[in-house]
């Protein structure tokens, strides 16, 4: 460039007043895009909020708004969606098998060798394949599992879906960075390699459910829904959405604050509406743990009410994924180590965004849920769609009735059992309470209840004060007592502050797949507890729906929203004022909203009189059963939070739990016990179809 | 703090009125210029502080004890430990997962799986860091071969984290960089208006098509193939090419343009690459401070054109270019292509300097053409391998684009003019660049601001709301 040589041409220059003068009038031109920014920064400089003002109404006063707005639209017209250059698949002989492109994919398709054990915890596989999806239970430290040599290709049916031969179903998969690279690119490839799928892929970058004012996401998607007509949306949305939320009013709701999750949720439950306008089901596949600490806490929130809003939809499936790419105790993870100890990348290094080895673990997470939702919309008229969720019915061994038994069988046998809790980080031992065999029935297998402690105590409370009642209603019942811990104060919550304390997913991923695989038990589950325990019971049965086939409590904390400063709740949860939407999730109060009547488990709920800082809301869980037309034995009786009644109570409970339990369904009286299960009981989410979609408590 | 937000924006008026007050006194306006380039870089991250202060002393340290040493020995040794720190900063910084990966996959094909415990740490790339050691390295080697006097510890630190630069270049030299700093005189109009025309230009390349064709056309395609038709892989592979000029001489014209309003001349990044008629051209028109760098550093130690063999040190200069990049087999692909390329380019002439044949203009008229079309694509070509997320969909690209008519996805209309747009920019861009100027000197300074301000506002509201983060930081 020819610069300064030529002096006498040499002006001098107004580099600072045209700089200035240039920047105040752009910044009046963009004042549409600028101000909103500058909003944003009052939060943290005041005097931004009142540039932003000042912005706005300059532009407005000077005309300039008018003029930029001229620009708009012309830089509009200019814009053009018109694509060219597509190719129509020729004959599909031709298309399908062309294998270069098959091969990659084909390597995608399986849930990849590099995979590690524990990711597969949180995604049981709804097709039991023979070798691949024996769920490696964490916190095993019995049997080793045999493990495909390397090389050898798993059986291909985990994603081979049954043969259609209709139309193939159209997939739209929506949301935010994640869904433009890393995850997205995966999914849609490794869907793509399927002959009964169409995948469209439609993500925007930075957007969320926090900002429409970049991109108001539900009316976006109303127009990719008529665009496209999908069967299936699956969404992944959010990681932009910790972000103050500033409403109509120009009022600033700081993230995660009670009013925050309020709109948020309003939010998603809008997006879900729209999505599921034209009849679609959704998949909301849940965002993995994040790096940075306050980040993650963000998110935490956010998963939650996203979770929530998706249990209030008719037709959706939140896919949490909090653990996923996580480490055994749930902590972030940069890098996953594979069979062979090599270093795989799971994340990039902003801690947010995935790569596409961390894509494929979401995927294989996704993929079965996806499958199970694609059989379900095949297999009912669509007017039963809703009820899709209800639990199947369970395999159950045991035939018969109690009285024909008790004659001839052996003394109840009560062994001690102890596990490794990875969840927990703990050794834990765990009582069994197991009616003696009868010698006509060899290897038989029991129904179990699942009987839990209250705050305070551990699993030597009931074997100490009612054990020897325990034994003779064992006996009476023939169904089995498990008598676990998790922690004197667990809440038998995965807690959100400590990964240490994740006592739900200890119950559900450990200790069930720990005692049926040791005991003489049938999948066929109660759960039932006092004080804690009763919301232990409620919470696990109602956020897991199927999983457990009846619920009791016995002066049971059956919401725990009341009770703000109480029996170490908020050490569990954080401080309810500001993580409302985690307390809500493990409200057995609130749970029951989101309860189908369909698929409620048999529930009994048990209150002493003279209760009184739990009455209250066992009264209020008893009248919102009622409006929701739920079945629910509720029992009233005088009495105090003592074991002089829960002694009195529990025989009332195992009879009701072993009624629920051993009397077949009308609908499964054929059916069959699955083979492998004659030798290694399969784990409890395993049987259990709606299980899977709650792979894992939330941290 | 990335030169195309509201934040750079905002942080450029205190650097304008400083360089209005102060840039006649030397000593203060250092000052002034070092806190800046500081803040600038903590804002990229200010953990690395210590790290830019750690390139900028031991430059200067070997520097030092070189002006100090009087045996030619001597010498050798303060500057190959000088190059042997520096390099290990960049190596540790950004080539340790990389090293770490490829050893344990060595690991498992030796059969050694799980045996090789080696430690993995998650390491945060300090941006820039590929481009401010090797603006260190040049000015403590200058020096070693006579060519750049002993400097302080200060000025070396301003001229290793001069912010317009730091980010991705262009590399500069100590010579060209520092007697800037003593420059007295007042900025001169043209030269400013100038630094307003090469920003302007700027924003346009990187908002307007390099964000375009990225976020249209390019990333799906390199991250689905299989999704796209022919055609749209197809072009595709245009649109990177485009866009990969278009953002990294967007960066650079930001980067010289801003310069130029502080009163500095920063030196030129490209030239027209894509007007290029053989590989050679190209390497002279892309990324000129880099192959400026490479040749100086490295082609020419190795032996250059004279000693040893000169198509092994083309090679192998490439091949450590591709690696500069970053840290996987792509690149290095990339490089060696080039150094084949390059390779054969040089033969060639070689070749026709020694039969001395002479086409006649008829024949030349076709080979002009020719010769262009070639070196597009080669280089077109390469940069699938640039960009691609892996070697299978890399070759699936390739293969799309070769068979021509495999069903898929096309492309958006508007990705034709901005190709057109994008090539086209290599002929006109520079004649507009001076027109402009000249047009803007005629106005008074009111109506160039109005100018200017219009301009940038069509240009912003032509680009997408975020604007991606460019792709050279990552190197």
């Amino acid at each position: 460039m020819s610069t300064s040589t030529d002096s006498e041409t040499r002006r001098k220059a107004h580099t600072l007043p045209i700089y200035a003068l240039a920047f105040v009038l752009a910044a009046l031109l963009e004042a549409g895009r600028l101000s909103p920014v500058l909003e944003r920064w009052g939060s943290s400089v005041p005097p931004a909020a009142h540039a932003a003002i000042l912005l706005s109404k300059t532009a407005k006063l000077t005309g300039l708004e008018v003029f930029s707005q001229a620009e708009s639209r012309l830089a509009d017209a200019l814009n053009t969606d018109r694509t060219i250059g597509s190719l129509a698949a020729a004959a599909p002989s031709e298309s399908s098998p062309s294998l270069p492109v098959a091969m990659p994919l084909q390597n995608l398709e399986k849930p990849a060798p590099a995979l590690p054990k524990t990711a597969m915890t949180h995604s049981p596989d709804p097709f039991p394949a023979p070798i691949e999806s024996v769920p490696p239970e964490p916190g095993q430290d019995t049997e080793v599992r045999s493990v495909p040599p390397a090389g050898q290709t798993p059986p291909q049916n985990t994603l081979t879906p049954p043969a259609l031969p209709n139309a193939p179903s159209k997939v739209l998969i929506v949301g935010d960075s994640l869904i433009m690279e890393g995850f997205g690119p995966v999914l849609q490839r490794n869907l793509r390699a399927r002959n009964d799928l169409e995948v469209v892929r439609e993500g925007k970058y930075s957007t969320g459910l926090s900002r429409p004012d970049q991109l108001d996401w539900p009316e976006h998607l109303r127009v990719l829904v008529q665009k496209h007509h999908p069967e299936v949306i699956i969404v992944c949305l959010g990681a932009n959405d910790p972000q103050d939320i500033i409403d109509a009013d120009k009022k600033r709701h700081i993230t995660g604050s009670p009013s925050w999750q309020a709109i948020y949720r309003a939010r998603a439950e809008k997006f879900l509406q729209i999505a599921e306008s034209e009849g679609a089901s959704v998949i909301w596949s849940g965002l993995p743990v994040m790096g940075r600490e306050n980040y993650d806490k963000r998110i935490r929130i956010l998963s939650d009410v996203q979770r929530t809003a998706c249990e209030n939809s008719a037709r959706c499936l939140f896919v949490d994924n909090r653990r996923t790419l996580a480490g055994p105790h749930g902590e972030y993870l940069n890098f996953a180590v594979d069979e062979q100890g090599r270093h795989v990348r799971l994340r990039y290094k902003d801690k947010i965004h995935v790569t596409e080895d961390g894509g494929k673990r979401l995927a294989a997470v996704l993929i079965p849920a996806l499958e199970t939702t694609l059989k379900q919309r095949r297999e009912l008229p669509s007017a039963q769609r809703q009820t899709a969720s209800q639990p199947q019915p369970l395999p159950c061994s045991v035939p018969g009735t109690s009285e024909n038994r008790t004659g001839q069988r052996a003394p109840v046998n009560v062994k001690k059992l102890s596990l490794t809790s990875r969840y927990l980080d703990r050794e834990v031992t765990y009582y069994a309470f197991l009616p003696g065999e009868d010698p006509n029935r060899p290897q038989e297998r029991f129904p179990f209840v699942v009987l839990l402690h209250g705050a305070g105590g551990s699993q030597e409370d009931w074997k100490n004060q009612a054990g020897d009642l325990l034994a003779e209603q064992v006996d009476k019942q023939g169904v089995a007592v498990l008598v676990p811990t998790a922690g004197p104060y667990s809440w038998y919550a995965d807690s959100s502050l400590d990964i240490r304390g994740r006592a739900g997913s200890f119950i559900l991923d450990e200790l069930l797949p720990h005692a049926e695989r040791h005991l003489p038990l049938s999948p066929r589950r109660g759960i039932a507890g006092l004080s804690m325990g009763g919301h232990g019971a409620f919470t696990l049965s109602l956020r897991h729906p199927g999983l457990f086939a009846s619920v009791s409590s016995m002066s049971g904390v059956m919401d725990i929203t009341r009770h703000p400063e109480q029996w170490r709740i908020k050490d569990i949860f954080g401080p309810l004022k500001s993580n409302r939407a985690a307390w809500e999730a493990h409200s057995a109060f609130f749970l029951l909203r989101a309860l189908n009547p369909e698929s409620a488990p048999a529930m009994l709920v048990s209150t002493g009189l003279d209760d009184a800082r739990i009455i209250d809301e066992n009264r209020a869980f008893r009248d919102r059963a009622g409006r929701l037309g739920l079945k629910l034995a509720y029992r009233e009786l005088p009495g105090r939070h003592d074991w002089k009644f829960w002694r009195q109570e529990l025989p009332v409970h195992l009879e009701f739990h072993s009624r629920a339990l051993r009397v077949p369904e009308s609908a499964a009286p054929g059916e069959a016990r699955p083979a492998a299960g004659e030798k290694s009981a399969p784990s409890a989410l395993k049987n259990t179809p709606s299980g899977l979609f709650l792979p894992g408590e939330k941290g | 703090m990335n030169f195309v937000t509201v934040e750079f924006a905002l942080f450029l008026f205190p650097v304008l009125i400083a360089t209005r007050l102060l840039r006649g006194h030397s000593y203060p306006y250092k000052i002034f210029l070092l806190i800046c380039n500081l803040f600038f870089y903590a804002c990229a991250g200010y953990v690395f502080i210590p790290l830019l202060l750690a390139v900028a002393v031991s430059n200067w340290g070997a520097v030092q004890l070189m002006a100090r040493t009087r045996s030619e020995g001597g010498r050798k040794v303060w500057l190959m430990l000088d190059i042997l720190v520096n390099l290990s900063f960049l190596a540790f910084f950004k080539y340790y997962e990389f090293i770490i990966t490829s050893l344990e996959v060595l690991a498992v094909n030796c059969g050694w799986s799980g045996k090789l415990a080696l430690p993995i740490a998650d390491l945060v790339f300090p941006v820039g860091i590929s481009f401010y050691t090797f603006q260190g390295l040049s000015y403590a080697v200058d020096h070693y071969r006579e060519k750049s006097p002993a400097q302080s510890l200060g000025r070396v630190l301003l001229f290793v984290s001069f912010f317009p630069t730091i980010l991705a270049g262009p590399i500069m030299r100590a010579h060209q960089f520092l007697p800037q700093l003593d420059e007295k005189r007042s900025q001169d109009a043209s030269a400013v208006q100038e630094g307003f025309a090469l920003i302007l230009s700027g924003l346009f390349k990187k908002v307007v098509l390099a964000s375009y064709l990225s976020e249209h056309v390019v990333r799906d395609v390199f991250l689905t193939p299989e999704v796209y038709s022919s055609w749209g892989v197809l072009m595709a592979v245009y649109g990177y090419a485009v866009q990969i000029f278009c953002d990294f001489s967007g960066y650079s014209d930001l980067a010289v343009g801003v310069g130029r309003l502080m009163g500095f001349r920063l030196p030129e990044n490209f030239n027209a690459p894509y007007l290029a008629l053989n590989l050679q051209d190209f390497w002279r028109r892309w990324h000129i401070t880099l192959s400026l760098w490479l040749r100086d550093y490295l082609y020419i130690p190795l032996g250059g054109n004279r000693q040893g063999n000169r198509y092994l040190n083309l090679l192998l200069t490439m091949a450590l270019g591709g690696l500069w990049h970053g840290a996987h087999f792509r690149f290095l692909i990339w490089g060696i292509g080039h150094g084949l390329g390059l390779g054969v380019v040089h033969a060639f002439h070689a070749l026709k300097k020694k039969a001395a044949w002479k086409l006649p203009a008829a024949v030349q008229t076709v080979t002009v053409p020719l010769a262009w079309l070639l070196t597009f694509h080669f280089v077109a070509l390469l940069w699938i391998f640039f960009r691609a997320e892996d070697m299978p969909r890399a070759l699936e690209i390739i293969r799309r684009v070769i068979s021509f008519e495999l069903p898929g996805d096309g492309f958006p209309v508007l990705a034709i003019p901005a190709v057109i747009l994008g090539l086209l920019l290599q002929k006109t861009g520079r004649p507009l660049l001076h027109r402009f100027v000249a047009f803007q000197e005629r106005l008074p300074w009111p109506v160039q601001a109005a100018v200017l301000a219009l301009l940038c506002s069509a240009i912003l509201k032509l680009g997408p709301d975020g604007v991606l983060p460019f792709i050279y930081f990552q190197f």
